[in-house]
């Protein structure tokens, strides 16, 4: 699996997302999926080519079809579901922030 | 103590007159439009213009058509996107959602990459203008209508720090009522413009209106605009036209000698003059020889038909004695046919203004106004005698309309009542019935800033065209077509006894 998450600088919802995002891939773990993360303020070009607009966005590129996420994924559950992904066994409750 | 704004000239024609000036400077405005009020060509040419005319670079974001798309279908309007592009003078943001799914949405989120990108681009190109079409998909798409408010408001702050004056187009779903579809997005602009494309008899009528122009003055009221290959835009700003009328002192034939001494010398170089009758009183042939009057003196002369044929055009002036293959021939004399009802009003006035750009003539007969006058709106109608009179006047073009009287004696139409304030000179051809029989009348109502004769002359028209003869004498209401003989001369303060006999009596 292959995911890329844009993100905006360092802001709450840029970090909250970011934490999810990695809660998500760790909890796939076993599979060769991959999590690159875009500041779209150091890379404008690769949120040109990607044609995002709204950060925090996190695209499933593989295996396809491809999927938009927008916004902090602060509902991993349903995340997870959109995804289409296997639920986590032992889910960690998202508590705001604390790794 | 007020500072004036400094404006950013558009480019747009007749846009920067309705705005007195040109946008203000670095700051944003909205433009909203239902669809197919041709907004997206308002968002392209304005950063066309910018390009073209002015080297402003410009940025280009695309929510709904793809670039592809847009560099396509704008070489129409004669725009070489592609060129731009390549020659650093355009950046698209391509920000449309063609073959991707919709996002979901799944907690907060800003538009901190749309920013980013629009940043990105425009300091890539130096941009000094942006447009933003179409809110409407983002505002579909990111359904939180709050966040959205609050994003588009960092972004246009974000234009206004790079110093980038910019249009953002948005989709309302009505000619009138609220400004904008979601009823936000006026809140975030400085400005607001409303491009309308109601329905009126029939036929589309597009205008232009300025609802708000923050700290800045505006001419306010809807104005008609035509939408046209090649050019794009071009916006009739009515009265933006009619204060810098200039007219100049210089005489011209009216093509007929004794009309000219009628006119005191001559009608006035940029004037225009109307002339109205009933069918058959002569419009045609006045005109005919108001072009041959021009053309004898080397002038170029332009004659748009809107009611007979070339054909029949040619044997008219054939029969009158005036050679028009022959000036045609010269390169002095072009006639262009038009059907009036093939089109509406505002593309009537674009055709005649190209036709007058292209062969430059020094006078323009437009035979009948009449007949145009079906096919439009009083209004538009009025709209085109006026956008059409004060171009002809700025381009020192002596001009020559006829109307047609419905009524066959007397009667004034509905085209000189509309019209007669505009035009400089009126002359009147009237049949009149005098003692049993029909005759012609021919007499200057009014003439602009001239002295001119006021007495009702008789004219006779043969094989070599009209003739004025002497003064009607002794005659009252002549122009009612059904005048009266005086037996003593008549006295104009009214008091006169004199006896009055009805001339078929």
């Amino acid at each position: 699996m292959k995911f890329r998450l844009f993100i905006c600088g360092e802001n709450t919802s840029s970090n909250l997302a970011v934490r999810n995002a990695r809660r998500l891939v760790q909890g796939l773990n076993g599979n060769s999926h991959d999590l690159e993360i875009i500041d779209v303020l150091d890379s404008p070009e690769l949120a040109e080519e990607a044609r995002i607009l709204a950060t925090p966005t996190l695209l499933k590129e593989d295996p396809a079809p491809l999927r938009m996420l927008v916004g902090d994924l602060s509902d991993l559950k349903r995340v997870r579901s959109i995804l289409q992904l296997p639920a986590e066994v032992e889910y960690e409750k998202n508590d705001g922030g604390h790794q | 103590m007020t500072i004036a704004l400094e404006r950013l000239i558009t480019g747009i024609e007749g846009l920067d007159a309705i705005l007195e000036g040109g946008l203000t400077r670095n700051r944003s405005t909205l433009v909203a439009g239902t669809s197919g009020s041709a907004k997206t060509v308002l968002a392209v040419q304005f950063l066309a213009e910018g390009i073209t005319k002015f080297d402003e670079p410009g940025v280009f974001v695309t929510l709904e058509e793809s670039p592809d798309d847009l560099r396509k279908n704008m070489m129409g309007f004669g725009w070489d996107i592609e060129k731009w592009e390549r020659e650093g003078k355009w950046a698209f943001v391509d920000a449309s959602p063609r073959g991707r799914e919709q996002p979901i949405i799944a907690g907060e989120f800003d538009f901190g990459a749309l920013i980013a990108r629009v940043k990105n681009a425009a300091g890539k190109v130096k941009a000094k203008r942006a447009s933003i079409d179409t809110l409407a998909a983002i505002f579909l798409t990111y359904k939180d209508i709050d966040i959205v408010r609050r994003e588009l408001l960092l972004l246009t702050e974000a234009l206004k720090e790079l110093k980038i004056t910019s249009l953002i187009t948005v989709e309302r779903l009505h000619e009138y009522g609220e400004i904008s579809r979601f009823g936000v997005e006026e809140f975030v602009t400085d400005n607001v413009i409303v491009l309308r494309n109601p329905m009126e008899r029939e036929r589309r009528r597009r205008t232009i209106e300025v609802l708000k122009l923050r700290g800045a003055n505006h001419n306010k009221g809807e104005f008609p605009f035509c939408v046209s290959a090649g050019r794009g835009i071009a916006a009739i700003p009515l009265s933006a036209i009619e204060l810098k009328q200039h007219s100049s002192n210089i005489r011209v034939t009216s093509g007929n000698d004794i009309l000219d001494r009628m006119c005191n010398g001559g009608v006035f170089r940029d004037s225009v003059i109307l002339v109205s009758g009933a069918t058959g009183t002569g419009k045609t042939l006045l005109s005919t020889q108001f072009l041959n009057g021009g053309a004898k003196k080397n002038e170029r002369c332009l004659l748009l038909a809107f009611e007979e044929s070339r054909e029949q055009l040619f044997r008219n002036a054939r029969g009158w004695g005036v050679d028009f293959e022959g000036l045609e021939k010269a390169g002095l004399l072009k006639v262009i046919c038009m059907y009036p009802e093939v089109r509406g009003l505002e593309d009537h006035l674009l055709a005649m203004r190209t036709a007058i750009e292209e062969f430059k003539p020094q006078r323009v007969a437009v035979d009948s106004l009449s007949a145009l006058e079906r096919a439009g709106h009083p209004r538009g109608f009025r709209e085109l005698i006026i956008g059409l009179t004060s171009f002809i006047k700025t381009k020192e073009i002596t001009g020559l309309f006829t109307a047609t009287t419905s009524t066959l004696v007397g009667g004034a139409s509905i085209t000189e009542t509309h019209i007669s304030t505009i035009t400089d000179t009126i002359i009147l051809l009237r049949y009149v019935e005098l003692f049993g029989e029909i005759r012609r009348g021919i007499t200057v109502l009014k003439m602009r800033g001239s002295k001119h004769e006021r007495e009702i002359r008789e004219m006779l028209i043969d094989e070599h065209g009209m003739h004025i003869k002497e003064p009607f004498r002794r005659l009252a209401g002549v122009l009612s077509g059904n005048p009266q003989v005086l037996t003593e001369p008549f006295s104009p303060d009214g008091d006169s006894h004199a006896e009055a006999y009805s001339a078929d009596g």
